[in-house]
């Protein structure tokens, strides 16, 4: 027995060293093995079979070997190869969220109109991480916006959000405006959000008459971009428009929704004094957040409520 | 040695059972380092292809609400909070929840973050203790601070929660800082997969002064302190060894409270967080899975290998078992309370796996052991037990479990190679020492725990904090 525990001790005892060394030696060896596979030299100098198959690598048929896939795919785009956009057109649409991600970065690092074409079709059709990919058009290098306009009349709800979305960053193009005013009526809330947010962005005070109207939108978060959006640009109309914007802003502050009721108090403070009558009618309203808000209003507006009934 | 038929029936019993226990744990062990591997090289490779600047630029990253907890903590809240308001992350709120403190810990974030007194209306999804104050920076309009009634940790989470505006929470402790990565690695992570993931863990490290400790972009060091630093190496263990094996397996069962990303509908969803256990973290955890897999709907709760976090650990004995006592005693809470998912597989790997390894290895491992050595010691001085049968299995031992958290070393360095060779030299080296001089301190605040159950203690006993030291690098090292 004790010649068995002797046996088993000693082989735990040499595991435990021969991981021990593993560790320490593979960390002193690491920093020439990274110089090595690092070299941008290395991947100019790959010949024509190299390159067929990193093509196959990349290709939809290695799916059982995911990070294979991927490094081909980065090797493809860093060589700027013929069959870059291709796999990543695939790639794009793989259900694997790595791969996805992975093809939606390089092709971002392409950045020409083939590139950007393949984005969007991952947007319209990728079955998950439609936010990765509208986050690399969100920043793409070329002006994608005659791509992006044809997807605010998709028959998917997501992808008119999603081009309603990245169209902001186009206040020229030709028929955005129109095209966003009229999103407006969408059946979709998200896509109402959408499409109002980025009419902000692109009128700014111009908006305002649109988020007026948004204001009794059903859909409460829709409610509150409007009052947000107010809030972010109402403050450079003139006296009386502020006032007539705290008037319609004012009975918000009894709305049913929490997120809505907090967006009008913001809302309110940043009109300014403009907001204080509509705000001080609110004081005698038969609702009690409505009251409660206005009292929150007027004191972040250095007024006092002497006498306001809380409960 | 006293051959087997002369050993008394008892002591022979108590020797075969435990190298059936040791056999089992050590095959658990040999399993779970397995799974880990292949996690450990999903996550390293998942890591070198994220395009981090993107997340970080982009304006669809989802926001986050971050919500610390503070109860006393005069001398950390301040460096937690900057650290957290220095997070590289798109938009994030940061809410500090003062539970009633009684040092100065309000004092001191108002004069820090210029706080002033807002008359804020709150919500109340979750019912909690009443908050007196609500407080908003001057400086920087991302903090706010709650004052509240003293009601407890999950209390205060829960008043965080009610005034959260984003879509995700991440649960801190306020005596913790976070590198400035902290939340971009965990969320970049997360939002690959938004509809499934509900929760996620990431490894932190114990620091005598966390607020001494080097900030993100340089390599994070060890205490050069024995017990802080096998605390330091007990959680590397434990994160990517085991955790990221049960992340993997879909059974992770502890969301740790230093930090926790969870998505708030989900939480808002079971109830928010119980004041019934004496810790929230690891309950809230089960509570997620026994839900989701009783309504076998989609989800998974992951933990994340990137040291996110140094967070302070007792600096003596006496404070060690004190917390490892509560962390035992809400283990045995949360068990016992969640028993009913034990071996049934309708809980999926939660309930085949996950339980199995909490009752067998964690509940009843303090007896197990006690019973194993002090017997097979009384057997080994009467000479019915051959002493070097003994202190071979010692030895064994000694060295068997050393190797999980040398190969737990060799993930965390081949994924991120961020301590100094002599620092990973040193953690080798106090591999074989973890069972002879920390283990059976964890033995002992184990048992002492598990009297606190049976007795029904739910007091938190925090520890008093470390002595400060003016210049940075003594403790830290």
């Amino acid at each position: 027995m004790v010649r068995l525990l002797l046996v088993a001790f000693l082989a735990t005892f040499a595991l435990w060293v021969a991981i021990s060394l593993f560790v320490v030696m593979n960390r002193l060896l690491d920093d020439r093995r990274r110089r090595v596979l690092t070299e941008p030299s290395l991947i100019s100098e790959l010949d024509q079979g190299a390159l067929e198959q990193l093509a196959l690598d990349a290709g939809p048929q290695r799916s059982r070997y995911r990070w294979r896939r991927i490094a081909a795919l980065f090797a493809l785009t860093r060589m700027r190869a013929s069959s870059a956009h291709t796999a990543l057109a695939v790639a794009i649409l793989d259900p694997d969220p790595d791969v996805m991600a992975a093809a939606a970065v390089n092709l971002r690092q392409l950045g020409d109109r083939a590139a950007a074409a393949a984005l969007i079709a991952g947007l319209r059709t990728a079955p998950a991480g439609a936010s990765r990919i509208a986050m690399h058009l969100d920043h793409f290098e070329i002006a994608v916006d005659d791509l992006l306009s044809p997807l605010l009349a998709d028959p998917r709800a997501r992808t008119r959000q999603w081009a309603a979305s990245l169209l902001c960053r186009y206040p020229d193009a030709p028929g955005v405006v129109a095209d966003l005013t009229a999103l407006l009526q969408d059946p979709d809330a998200a896509v109402r959000k959408a499409a109002l947010g980025s009419l902000g962005s692109i009128r700014g005070v111009e908006s305002i008459p649109a988020a007026l109207e948004a204001l009794v939108d059903p859909e409460p978060f829709v409610r509150s971009t409007a009052a947000r959006l107010i809030g972010q640009h109402g403050p450079d109309t003139e006296w009386a428009k502020r006032r007539e914007l705290a008037s319609a802003v004012a009975v918000l502050l009894g709305d049913p929704t929490w997120e809505v009721r907090h967006a009008a108090r913001l809302t309110l403070v940043q009109l300014g004094a403009a907001a204080r009558p509509s705000v001080g009618a609110q004081l005698r309203s038969a609702d009690l957040f409505a009251r409660d808000g206005a009292a929150e209003v007027l004191r972040d507006l250095d007024e006092t409520a002497v006498g306001v009934s809380r409960t | 040695m006293t051959s087997a038929p002369e050993m008394p029936v008892l002591l022979r019993g108590i020797f075969i059972f435990t190298i059936g226990y040791a056999g089992l744990f050590a095959a658990y062990v040999i399993a779970m380092l397995a799974v880990a591997t292949r996690e450990s090289l999903f996550r390293r490779r998942q890591d070198a292809v994220t395009d981090y600047e993107s997340v970080l630029a982009s304006r669809y990253t989802s926001p986050v609400s971050i919500i610390a907890p503070a109860f006393n903590e005069v001398s950390m809240v301040v460096p937690a909070v900057r650290s957290l308001l220095a997070q590289q992350y798109p938009l994030f709120e940061v809410i500090v929840v003062d539970d009633g403190s009684t040092d100065g810990t309000l004092a001191a974030l108002v004069e820090a973050f210029a706080l002033e007194r807002r008359h804020t209306i709150l919500r109340h999804l979750v019912a909690t203790k009443p908050v007196h104050a609500v407080y908003h920076s001057r400086r920087d309009p991302r903090l706010t601070v709650l004052v509240k009634e003293n009601g407890g940790k999950a209390d205060s989470l829960n008043c965080g929660v009610n005034v959260a505006r984003y879509r995700y929470l991440c649960t801190v402790d306020g005596d913790t800082v976070f590198a400035a990565d902290a939340l971009l690695k965990a969320m970049t992570v997360v939002i690959k997969d938004p509809e499934r993931t509900v929760a996620a863990a990431s490894l932190f490290g114990i620091s005598l002064q966390p607020e001494l400790a080097p900030g993100v972009g340089t390599r994070p060091e060890l205490n050069r302190h024995l017990l802080a630093d096998f605390q330091h190496l007990d959680l590397m263990r434990s994160f990517v060894a085991y955790r990221a094996a049960w992340s993997r397996l879909g059974c992770m069962l502890c969301v740790s409270g230093a930090f926790g990303l969870w998505r708030r509908d989900v939480i808002l969803e079971v109830g928010g967080f119980s004041t019934e256990f004496t810790c929230e973290d690891i309950e809230m955890t089960f509570r997620i899975h026994e839900k989701f897999m009783r309504e076998r709907r989609p989800y998974r709760i992951i933990s994340l290998p990137n040291l996110v976090a140094q967070t302070e650990g007792p600096r003596n004995v006496r404070h060690l078992v004190s917390q490892r006592a509560r962390w035992q005693r809400v283990t045995l809470e949360t068990t016992w309370h969640y028993r009913r998912m034990l071996g049934r597989r309708r809980y999926g790997a939660v309930g085949l796996i996950g339980m199995p390894y909490y009752v067998l290895f964690e509940c009843l491992s303090p007896f197990v052991q006690t019973v194993s050595f002090v017997a097979l010691g009384i057997a080994a001085m009467m000479g019915v037990f051959d002493p070097r049968a003994y202190l071979t299995l010692i030895g064994i031992m000694v060295f068997g479990m050393a190797i999980p958290t040398t190969i737990a070393v060799l993930f965390h360095d081949v994924a991120f190679r961020d301590y100094r060779v002599r620092d990973v030299a040193r953690m080798i080296a106090l591999g074989p020492l973890d069972f002879l001089i920390y283990r059976p301190i964890l033995l002992f605040a184990a048992l002492r725990g598990t009297w606190e159950f049976l007795r029904g203690d739910k007091r938190w006993n925090k520890f008093d904090r470390n002595p400060r030291t003016a210049s940075p690098g003594i403790i830290p090292g």
